[in-house]
């Protein structure tokens, strides 16, 4: 049901935002690449759907990424574009495990896979489903910033999103060697 | 002084590193094009790992496993419980997968070999399966595999938890003690053996007139009292017959190597409990051979050989086999086999000409010559069928006594046939 309702959306926001753009895909050439890298984003999304493939999953991400930058739409429209697309590609590949133990449960009155495999699966929705509403809202402040800061040109805006970038990577970094260096004496 | 870093493997999955470098390679991309978009997009990557590190389960957590089997001895067949306790010392919930492996001839009949379980904080868990080992032998269960990872996969950390755990799967043992005793005929032991009691047997053999020297505690006072002369006991010895158990594991078939087990290890059962002395040759592989005893300890021996002897060889008689037969006078012989071979039949004529009396049970399989419906498979079965009738006959002319148990039959009813020793004294 979760991959279901992340194909939908992740193929439904797309056309009601960009309908105007895929209608002019014959004319514009720039237009026609992206709608063709977004019927790849759907094609790949659906076989990602099907075999919980991180690969897919992955390539629908990058080809509607890429579909994203061609159609060129506002910056609020392209991060929520971008969530979509990365919401469902990690979402779908985070199920992944979650599905294998459930092909391999046999249902019976003594076993108690199959309940606590419900549990971490209400978890995982529950961590996915705030990792979405956060993701959607920090988005929409990074793509209102510019207003927000009054950033007049395009290199003011970059450099605000390069130094968030900066950021996050620090962050992640710091995370990343959290703990995982412990200093011993001989 | 030295200071030594101690570097533990990085948390982070495969999955997690590629969108990880995604996100640097658009920043770098977005500050090259001097594309906000690509360098916003980037942004917004690097928001999805680290929300996905602040909301999901961490991975510092100690988790110990303990794995519980209902039963460490099972039966073929017989469901085995296996409890999985986890157990979460430290103050926040975590996420663990755990991943079994199973023996490759088990069955899962409840649960499955992996799982997800969220242990919660200084408690135990417990994951309950249920599996099935259909074939007899000495079976390990690795510890198991034990993951720490994060709801959204982003990260895993495996840890050493549980250990080793030993199964035994013996073959289910028919019970024969219902089978009708015959009268009692003493029977003269040549030779020295070892016995498990010392003197006279125990076992009450009848009553017969009072002979001075015997002792006042054989007197058989009501007897005595109604025959109004002294009359004693007299016992027998514990020690019934002796008796060798040949077993040919040489056929393929999976089928038949379960039921020749299953009968061999019913047989061995039911005489060691009677108190006969039993031996076994297993001719397989290689020819594994158990002296001859008794007692309980004989009977595990026994079954030990049974439940380990590896399937194979040619059946063919051995030196080894034929010294072995040289040197034991005075037992009967009883062979469990499927016939299957030529050579093996050899053997049961090799073994008829240097013993008296000597039994094959073999297997007859009804099932298989009925049910088959393509014309060319229904008569290669007829053929195998008269093959088989063939060499059961070659068998009867030598004089050896052929009992036939159709498959999936239980035994006793063709063993109650047998009115001669070791079934009847």
């Amino acid at each position: 049901m979760i991959r279901g309702a992340l194909f939908v959306v992740f193929v439904a926001f797309p056309i009601s935002q960009f309908s105007d753009r895929l209608a002019r895909a014959f004319i514009d050439p720039s237009l026609g690449l992206g709608a063709f890298l977004f019927t790849l984003a759907i094609i790949a999304g659906l076989i990602a759907v099907i075999t919980l493939s991180h690969g897919f999953g992955y390539l629908a991400f990058l080809a509607s990424l890429a579909s994203g930058l061609l159609f060129n739409p506002s910056p609020w429209l392209f991060c929520l574009y971008v969530v979509v697309g990365l919401l469902f590609s990690e979402g779908i590949s985070s199920l992944k495990p979650y599905d294998s133990v459930a092909r391999g449960i046999r249902f019976g009155m003594h076993e108690n896979v199959s309940s606590n495999l419900h549990l971490c699966l209400k978890r995982h929705t529950k961590t996915f489903l705030l990792v979405g509403v956060g993701l959607v809202v920090v988005s929409s402040l990074y793509a209102l910033l510019p207003d927000v800061l009054h950033l007049a040109t395009n290199i003011t805006a970059l450099a605000t999103y390069a130094s968030i970038g900066l950021i996050a990577i620090a962050i992640t970094v710091m995370h990343f060697g959290r703990g995982e260096i412990e200093e011993g004496r001989l | 002084m030295k200071l030594k870093l101690h570097v533990q493997a990085k948390p982070w999955t495969r999955r997690a590193a590629v969108i990880i470098e995604t996100g640097i390679v658009l920043f770098w991309l977005g500050i090259l094009l001097r594309n906000e978009k690509v360098t916003m997009a980037s942004a917004v990557i690097f928001s999805y790992v680290i929300l996905a590190l602040a909301v999901s389960l961490a991975l510092d957590s100690r988790v110990t496993v303990q794995r519980r089997l209902s039963s460490y001895r099972s039966l073929e067949d017989e469901a085995i419980a296996i409890d999985l306790s986890l157990k979460n010392w430290s103050r926040r919930p975590v996420l663990v997968q755990l991943k079994e492996i199973y023996p490759g001839r088990s069955q899962i009949v409840e649960g499955g070999s992996d799982c997800l379980v969220i242990a919660n904080p200084e408690s135990s868990t417990e994951v309950n399966i249920v599996i099935r080992l259909d074939f007899r032998g000495h079976y390990v269960i690795p510890e198991p595999d034990v993951k720490l990872i994060d709801e959204l996969g982003l990260r895993e950390r495996s840890i050493k938890a549980g250990a080793v755990s030993y199964l035994s799967v013996v073959p289910p043992i028919e019970d024969l003690s219902d089978l009708p005793p015959d009268s009692k005929i003493s029977h003269p032991e040549i030779g020295t053996f070892r016995s498990g009691s010392v003197g006279v047997g125990t076992e009450f053999f009848g009553i017969r007139d009072y002979l001075p020297g015997d002792e006042l505690g054989r007197i058989n006072w009501k007897a005595s009292a109604r025959s109004e002369s002294l009359l004693s006991n007299e016992y027998e010895r514990e020690h019934v017959t002796n008796i060798y158990l040949f077993v040919d594991l040489t056929a393929i078939q999976i089928e038949t190597l379960r039921w020749t087990v299953r009968v061999a290890s019913s047989i061995a059962t039911h005489l060691l409990r009677g108190r006969n002395r039993l031996g076994l040759i297993v001719v397989a592989e290689s020819t594994s051979h158990v002296k001859i005893e008794s007692g309980r300890r004989q009977l595990l021996r026994v079954l030990d050989k049974l439940v380990t002897a590896e399937p194979g060889g040619t059946g063919e008689l051995s030196t080894y086999l034929i010294r072995v037969l040289e040197g034991i006078p005075n037992c009967e012989v009883m062979i469990v086999s499927a016939l299957a071979s030529e050579s093996m039949v050899q053997t049961v004529l090799a073994i008829k000409r240097k013993r008296g009396k000597v039994f094959v049970i073999t297997r007859r399989d009804v099932s298989r010559e009925a049910g088959e419906q393509d014309l060319v498979l229904k008569a290669a079965t007829l053929m195998h069928v008269l093959r088989r009738r063939a060499t059961i006959q070659r068998l009867r002319n030598a004089d050896v006594r052929v009992i036939e148990i159709v498959s999936g039959n239980p035994i006793r009813p063709a063993l109650s046939q047998i009115r001669e020793r070791p079934f009847r004294r």
